[in-house]
């Protein structure tokens, strides 16, 4: 039952077939029996999930239709969302124990849609990582190989539905944590136009990039969460007040393997040092399956993608620098060294020094240093400015091609501990993710096979708003390569 | 242009009130050297472009307000449920050295 | 403890140094809601129950823009004489501080939404003075502490703080003045001046309850001297918790005499923050920052540009009431009034009273010589607000109708309307019950008029050898006798037929 597909769980749920119960035990017992290996759990809420997963076989027993397409179908959340009443941790030593009193609006939306949230997923501290070994709760393993990471942030998210864990996760996105991890574990992830889905609720990493998106193994899958979590809201100024595209509708539509009169540009910067050989022949065999399925392929340039990195490593930890600015021992986590004797003053530094990771304490230091007067136009001025040349070439680009691929990473898994003492090798991860986040694209990531036998992502990229675009072609290229995760070895 | 001293490290972790000890310190200078010299290649490339007004969002919508209705908050039990100490309603914190701005 | 500074003498400072002052005045503005979350915008309460996640600054929790705050900061701007941003932005505030919830404030920095302007501002003898506006931007209020232990319950010495943020996210508006010069003397009056007009504006906008003694409008002066004929402004210092009218007025006199004395003696001033002391009316410095402020600000990533349209300026514009001193102008015009019965109108507070015993049938010289001298005298000895005594105008102006059809003579009005304060219902209940009433019958009058002139025929012999002024003595001893309810000139009368 845990190797199905979320819409071939769903079918069955609402025919009556099989209990949401049923499936949602299944994968907590799947959880019970794999996850020590794994980690990808920081929480583990069965109560919960059992007690929304019998609200959906009641509703199909009393014959009413299906709150959602999904409903019944268990879901991994990551800790990044807030959660009424269950913990919410972001990975952090800082949240321990923390019960927000309030859910995120992507939350609600699962909860109305009928989804049983099974838990909180591992995640690299506040979303800082591309590794998941940033994690204050130790790092998530990849179960394609447990040595490895399974990508960052999100990667308890994506080791999740890889493990079968859960069919569907939610991750988020700043400069790639719901792509990388999803093309190191073999499964899909998709990162929506910026303002598509709120971020009410969503533990601020960085405000103007931080985007939450679906997690599947399949591009169907992950278009049905998609519809579910999108759309405007009121609560996220950012939020965009438009229709959702229609992503199911496409996926679908993809699914026929029919790409005639669609435009594809391989973007040229994304190869040569620094990438793998094994995810540059993925791509090229990926590039030449889009071609037979009757794609135009041409080579487009954006120069300026060179400069995305060391924006992103400007802007994200400035915003971030601010946004962690709250977490300061007095209203609500971890307060150490309040003992009469010391100030307010202090014990706020005592508590984020004892509650903060190292690689948080850096991106803060970098963007305390970027904002501060005197390097502010040099550094953060200058990285807004590098964001709109990446936004010029985006257009540029999107006026002779639909949508532009590239490699999601340029390498497959690599071990625990391998970068964790050198962060800028850590940082290259992202690489080819940051600049749809720099521009507020859509972006999305799909298994495109094996190389020395761990997986390999391809990335589709969308204009803004043009989400439906990429799951188009997404689920044709899915259809011909077909599913990936079969080869994964058992746990 | 960056090079990152100790002194300087700690008082980026001053501003921002991060506790650091002296063997952070010792790892952290370098590495933030490191990292600010590779970012610092953005201004590289701005100087040579001409007319490149920043982007400080990707998404172009302005005047996203809310009406003037109040709306159902926190009780003063949730507002509190996180606090690492209350008292009387309030949240208790050590005694504050600076002075209100 | 404190030394207390040295301060020169007043008129000393003035022929060494020339004032320069610059206001910075915060007013909360009266919206239903906080700026950015849907929490009550009410002053007091249970501490933490007009909370929310945004406002607490919970993890994951953001903001989104009270619409009226942003028309009532457009409406300021608008009274204040101020050009609109047709683009604006928030900005975060950088700094850690326990009250303030995320540890930055959400204000504007660079693009404030109103800037440039200026505000008339008529001093005690009427002169009228312009305060330039620098700009008037939108920010949001921090919560409250309260400090617990210690000798004083204040911040120093205190064990520990508690924390209340009911009034966390309250709309702020931030009015800053250009720097004013060439006050002289008259500076710390201006400052007063302009703060009670701009006082003046936001009731007349409805936009704030401006109440300085609940902290809905907070005044920061910026003081500094420089010597006479020097045109550099010298280091500047801000005194803050400046919390009423009259409270301005001598910060700004007490920083001129304190700077000044330090600067005769060779010293230079430390640009710093500096409290008001209520109780002697002088100003102490702050803790030294140990390091300099460096608030790296940058645009607020989770609010999006405000931009308001002409059209909507303009449907704004509409909105604006008569403002104060448009409506000075017209009520002088109106009732032809000089510049000084004008000031004293509207220094006393008495206008809108005026107006309405006026509207209910009184003379405008009657209603206003009541309202300005007689009431006001007895507001004063009260130390209530005009405005704040027990009687209507329609009260009044039946009073003057009284008087102007003989009933009662001024000293009897005077009666009437003293009982009317102590609350003994309106005028002519008060009459009825005291027994108030002229005494006009000749008949009765007589007997009180022949009584006096045989107690006095010393005076009736001088009426009669022509001195008629000394009538007065016997009319005096007639109201005497009739406790005053007797018409005096119709005594008068009386008398002097009587020594015919
Ligand atoms: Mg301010
Ligand atoms: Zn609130």
């Amino acid at each position: 039952m845990i190797k199905q597909t979320a819409a071939e769980l769903a079918a069955r749920i609402h025919a009556g077939e099989i209990s949401s119960v049923d499936v949602t035990q299944a994968h907590l017992d799947r959880i019970t029996k794999v996850d020590d290996q794994l980690n990808a759990f920081l929480h583990v809420d069965a109560e919960g999930a059992l007690a929304a997963a019998a609200k959906v076989d009641a509703d199909v027993a009393a014959g009413k239709p299906p709150v959602s397409p999904l409903a019944g179908v268990p879901l991994a959340l990551k800790d990044v969302m807030t959660t009424k009443g269950v913990p919410t941790t972001c990975g952090s030593k800082t949240l321990e124990g923390w019960l927000p009193p309030y859910d995120a609006t992507v939350t609600r939306k699962l909860r109305e849609a009928g989804v049983p949230i099974l838990g909180k997923t591992n995640m690299d501290e506040f979303a800082m990582g591309s590794s998941t070994e940033n994690s204050a709760y130790g790092p998530t393993r990849n179960p394609w190989d447990t040595s490895r990471i399974p990508g960052g942030s999100g990667g308890g998210s994506s080791a999740a539905i890889a493990s079968f864990e859960a069919p569907l996760a939610i991750g988020t996105d700043t400069g790639g944590s719901i792509r990388q991890p999803g093309a190191v574990t073999g499964t899909v992830g998709v990162k929506p136009t910026y303002g598509g889905v709120s971020r009410y609720g969503l533990v601020a990493f960085s405000s103007s990039l931080d985007q939450a998106g679906p997690c599947a193994r399949t591009v169907l899958d992950a278009a049905l969460l998609h519809e579910i979590i999108a759309g405007h809201d009121p609560m996220d100024s950012t939020s965009i007040n438009a229709p959702v595209p229609n992503v199911v509708e496409a996926a679908k539509q993809g699914a026929n393997g029919d790409l005639t009169g669609v435009k594809v540009g391989v973007v040229t910067e994304f190869s040569g040092e620094g990438y793998q050989q094994g995810v540059l022949d993925s791509f090229q065999a990926a590039v030449e399956q889009l071609r037979a399925l009757g794609a135009e392929v041409v080579e487009i340039s954006c120069p300026s993608f060179d400069y995305a990195l060391p924006a992103y490593y400007l802007i994200a930890p400035s915003e971030c620098s601010s946004n962690l600015a709250r977490f300061d021992a007095m209203r609500y986590g971890l307060r150490v060294g309040d003992d009469g004797d010391h100030s307010a003053e202090d014990v706020m530094s005592a508590s984020r020094e004892a509650g903060f990771g190292a690689e948080v304490k850096r991106r803060i230091m970098i963007g305390t240093y970027a904002l501060s007067s005197g390097y502010y136009d040099a550094y953060y001025g200058s990285a807004q400015q590098v964001r709109t040349l990446i936004t010029r070439d985006f257009a540029a680009a999107y006026e002779q091609v639909d949508v532009l691929v590239s490699p999601t990473t340029p390498t497959t898994a690599f071990k625990i501990g391998e970068r964790v003492d050198d962060p800028m090798a850590m940082y290259l991860a992202d690489l080819c993710t940051i600049p749809a986040n720099l521009a507020g694209n859509a972006a999305m990531s799909v298994p495109s096979g094996l190389a020395d036998g761990l997986p390999v992502g391809l990335q589709i990229m969308a204009p803004a708003l043009a989400d439906d675009r990429m799951y188009r072609v997404a689920a044709a290229y899915e259809s011909a390569r077909g599913p990936v995760l079969n080869e994964i070895p058992e746990l | 242009m960056p090079n990152i001293s100790r002194d300087e490290v700690a008082h980026l972790a001053k501003l921002a009130r991060l506790g650091v000890t002296d063997d952070e310190l010792d790892t952290f200078a370098p590495q933030l050297d490191v990292i600010l010299e590779s970012v610092a290649k953005v201004s590289e490339v701005v100087g040579t472009e001409q007319d490149v007004p920043p982007t400080s969002h990707a998404v172009e919508l302005t005047n996203v307000f809310r009406e003037d209705e109040v709306r159902q908050g926190l009780t003063q039990e949730q507002a509190l449920s996180g606090a690492p100490a209350a008292e009387d309603g309030r949240f208790r914190v050590p005694r504050i050295l600076g002075e209100e701005q | 403890m404190i030394a207390i500074a040295e301060t020169l003498d007043y008129d000393e400072v003035l022929e060494h140094f020339d004032p320069v002052l610059g206001l910075e005045v915060h007013v909360e503005l009266n919206t239903n809601t906080k700026m950015f979350c849907g929490c009550a915008n009410v002053f007091g309460g249970e501490p933490n129950t007009h909370v929310c996640p945004t406002c607490l600054g919970l993890p994951g929790a953001l903001p989104v823009m009270n619409a009226r705050g942003v028309e009532s900061a457009i409406r300021i701007g608008l009274a204040l004489n101020c050009e609109i941003a047709p683009w604006c932005r928030f900005a975060r505030k950088n700094y850690f501080y326990p009250d303030m919830p995320k540890n930055f404030q959400t204000s504007q920095y660079d693009e404030p939404i109103a800037f440039d302007g200026y505000l008339d501002v008529a001093l005690d003898d009427g002169e009228v003075v312009r305060v330039g506006i620098e700009r008037a931007h939108m920010e949001e209020d921090t919560g409250k502490s309260l400090h617990v232990g210690g000798a004083t319950g204040r911040i120093h010495g205190a064990e520990h703080s508690l924390l209340d943020y009911n009034r966390a996210g309250v709309p702020l508006i931030e009015i800053v003045t250009k720097p004013i010069e060439g006050m002289g003397h008259r500076a710390p009056e201006v400052a007063r001046a302009y703060v009670t007009a701009l006082r003046e504006l936001m009731l007349a906008l409805g936009v704030s309850d401006v109440r300085m003694d609940q902290g809905s409008m907070r005044c920061d002066a910026n003081i500094s001297l420089m010597p006479k004929g020097a045109s550099e402004f010298g280091t500047r210092t801000e005194t803050k918790n400046v919390n009423s009218l009259r409270s301005v007025e001598r910060a700004v006199r007490y920083e001129m005499t304190r700077q000044a004395a330090v600067l005769r003696d060779g010293g230079s001033i430390t640009q710093e923050t500096r409290h008001f002391q209520e109780a002697d009316g002088s100003t102490s410095a702050g803790r030294p920052k140990e390091t300099s402020e460096d608030y790296r600000y940058f645009p607020e990533p989770d609010l999006v540009p405000i931009a308001p349209s002409r059209e909507w300026v303009d449907e704004l514009r509409g909105t604006l009431p008569e403002l104060p001193w448009e409506r000075r102008k017209r009520i002088q015009d109106e009732w032809g009034l000089t510049d000084e019965e004008t000031r004293d109108l509207f220094n006393t507070g008495a206008a809108d009273l005026v107006a309405l015993t006026v509207d209910a049938g009184a003379p405008v010289a009657e209603a206003r010589s009541w309202w300005v001298q007689y009431l006001t005298q007895q507001a004063n000895t009260r130390e209530i607000e005009l405005a704040e005594l027990p009687i209507t105008p329609a009260q009044v102006a039946r009073v003057i109708a009284l008087i102007a059809e003989g009933t009662l003579t001024h000293k009897l009005a005077r009666e009437v309307v003293q009982g009317v304060l102590a609350g003994e219902g309106d005028p002519d209940e008060v009459i009825a019950d005291r027994g108030l009433q002229v005494v006009s019958d000749d008949s009765a009058l007589l007997a009180a008029v022949d009584e006096a002139l045989a107690a006095q025929p010393d005076v009736v012999e001088k009426i009669k050898g022509g001195k008629v002024q000394a009538a007065g003595a016997i009319v005096g001893a007639v109201m005497k006798a009739t406790k005053g309810q007797a018409d005096a000139k119709r005594v008068r009368e009386l008398v002097l037929e009587r020594c015919q």
